[in-house]
C-alpha cells in the first residue's frame, strides 16, 4: 500500500519538481509537495482506482497534512474494508 | 443522468429570450438536483466527513450554441427539458455533460443526446469547502450525501487541459486588432455581484466578460461598432478556465483581445430573415486587482447575426472587417 501511495505522490509532486526524487513521511504533502487543490482530488481518485478504497467519504482529507497521515487513513480504511 | 422539465419563467429570461448566464444557472441547478438525486439532501447539506459545507466548484466549462439553435429561440414561458449526466473521477471530481432542448426532445439515452445540433455544455468541477479562506480546499462530500455517481477510471481529459492552461495562463498571445491597452476594471459589488460569505459565481465570471466586451467594441474600437449592432451578437461558444477566487469588495481587471472575421451570410443556417454578418473571436484574461491573482482565463466566439430588415447594420459591420 504505501509503495502505491509514494509511486503516485511522486508522480504528481515531479509535475511541479522534476528533481524531486524521493518522498518522505514527515513532508506535508501540500506545502512541502506543492500539490494543488487538483493534484490532490486526483491523487484520491487514482488511490481509489489501485487499492480500492476512498478513506475520505469517512475521514475528512482535511485532518490529512503529511505523506505519514495519509498512509494512516489509507491503512484505516483497508483494515475496515 | 438527469432530464429535468422546466418552464422557462420570469426569472429566467424576464420578458425576453434566454441568455447566456441564466442558461449557466439552469445547468448548474439541473447538476444539483442530479448531485443529491435519491438522498433527502438539497445540495446545501452535502458536508464532508468533518462536517465542512461543499459545493461543486467549476474548473473548467465549455458552453457551445449552434446558430441553428440559437438561445433567442428559447422564450419565456416556453416549456424546455434540461439533461445533465454527471460521473465522477475519485470522491473529488465531477465531470459533466449538459444540453438544452425543448419539451420531449432529450432521449432517455445519454449517447444520443444530439450535442452539436442543440445548446450543450461540458465541465468539470470539484467539491469545494464552502467559506474556506485561501486556496480552494478540495474535500469529498461523506458517504451518503450525495446520489451514487458512475465513475470514470481515467483522469477527464479538462484535468489535463487545465493544468497546460494555468501553466500559459491564456488561450493564446496573438495580437489582436482590438484589444485593450489598459484593462477593463470591474468593481465587485456584495450583493450584487457576490453572495456575502461566498466566492464569486462562476456564471457572474461570465457577466464581467460580458461587460468587458462590451466596454472593448464600444471604447477601444474606433470609431466605435455602432450600438444597435451589439444587440444583434449570438454565442456561439464560451470556454472558461477558473483558476482561482475572488470575493465581494474586490476589483476584477480584464485583458480583452478580440478580432471579427467574415463569415457566410448563412453561417447560422437557412433563415432567410437573418444575416450572419461577421465572427467575434474573443479571449480573455480575469484577475483579481488586489492580488493580481490570475482568476480566470477563457475564449468566446460570438456571430453578429442581423435581422434582414435592417441590413444598413450589416454594411456597418463590414467596415470593420479586415478584407474591406
Amino acid at each position: 500500500m504505501e509503495e502505491t501511495i509514494y509511486a503516485v505522490l511522486r508522480e504528481l509532486a515531479q509535475r511541479h519538481d522534476p528533481q524531486l526524487v524521493e518522498i518522505r513521511p514527515e513532508q506535508v504533502i501540500v506545502d512541502e509537495l506543492g500539490l494543488e487543490s487538483l493534484d490532490v482530488a486526483q491523487l484520491v481518485a487514482v488511490l481509489e482506482d489501485r487499492l480500492g478504497v476512498d478513506p475520505f467519504a469517512t475521514t475528512a482529507i482535511t485532518s490529512v497534512r503529511t505523506v505519514s497521515d495519509l498512509c494512516a487513513a489509507y491503512r484505516v480504511a483497508l483494515d475496515a474494508k | 443522468m438527469l432530464i429535468e422539465p422546466v418552464e422557462l419563467t420570469l426569472a429566467h429570461v424576464g420578458l425576453g429570450e434566454l441568455r447566456e448566464v441564466p442558461l449557466l444557472a439552469l445547468f448548474a441547478s439541473a447538476q444539483a438536483h442530479a448531485l443529491v438525486a435519491g438522498t433527502e439532501h438539497t445540495l446545501r447539506d452535502v458536508t464532508d466527513a468533518a462536517g465542512a459545507k461543499l459545493y461543486p466548484g467549476y474548473s473548467w466549462l465549455h458552453l457551445r450554441v449552434p446558430p441553428s439553435r440559437r438561445l433567442g429561440q428559447f422564450q419565456v414561458w416556453d416549456r424546455v427539458e434540461v439533461g445533465v449526466d454527471v460521473k465522477r473521477f475519485g470522491g473529488m471530481v465531477l465531470d459533466s455533460t449538459y444540453v438544452l432542448g425543448a419539451a420531449g426532445e432529450l432521449s432517455t439515452m445519454t449517447a444520443d443526446w444530439p450535442l452539436d445540433a442543440l445548446p450543450s455544455m461540458r465541465a468539470m468541477s470539484m467539491w469545494i469547502v464552502d467559506g474556506a479562506p485561501g486556496d480552494p480546499q478540495p474535500s469529498s462530500p461523506q458517504r451518503g450525501a450525495i446520489a451514487e455517481l458512475p465513475s470514470l477510471s481515467n483522469p477527464p481529459d479538462a484535468m489535463k487541459r487545465f493544468r497546460t492552461m494555468r501553466a500559459t495562463g491564456s488561450f493564446d498571445r496573438e495580437p489582436r486588432p482590438w484589444s485593450t491597452t489598459k484593462p477593463v476594471r470591474y468593481q465587485l459589488h456584495m450583493g450584487r455581484d457576490v453572495a456575502r460569505d461566498h466566492n464569486l459565481m462562476f456564471a457572474t465570471y461570465v457577466e464581467i466578460m460580458e461587460v468587458a466586451t462590451e466596454a472593448v467594441l464600444r471604447g477601444v474600437v474606433w470609431p466605435a461598432i455602432p450600438a444597435a449592432l451589439l444587440e444583434h451578437r449570438m454565442l456561439l461558444e464560451r470556454e472558461v478556465f477558473f483558476l482561482s477566487h475572488t470575493k465581494g469588495g474586490e476589483q476584477v481587471l480584464v485583458d480583452v483581445r478580440a478580432k471579427l472575421t467574415p463569415c457566410a451570410e448563412n453561417f447560422h443556417g437557412d433563415a432567410k430573415d437573418m444575416v450572419s454578418a461577421g465572427i467575434l473571436d474573443i479571449v480573455f484574461e480575469l484577475y483579481e486587482e488586489g492580488t493580481s491573482s490570475l482568476l480566470a482565463i477563457a475564449h468566446a466566439r460570438e456571430l453578429f447575426l442581423v435581422p434582414r430588415k435592417r441590413a444598413g447594420l450589416v454594411a456597418d459591420l463590414a467596415r470593420f472587417l479586415p478584407s474591406s
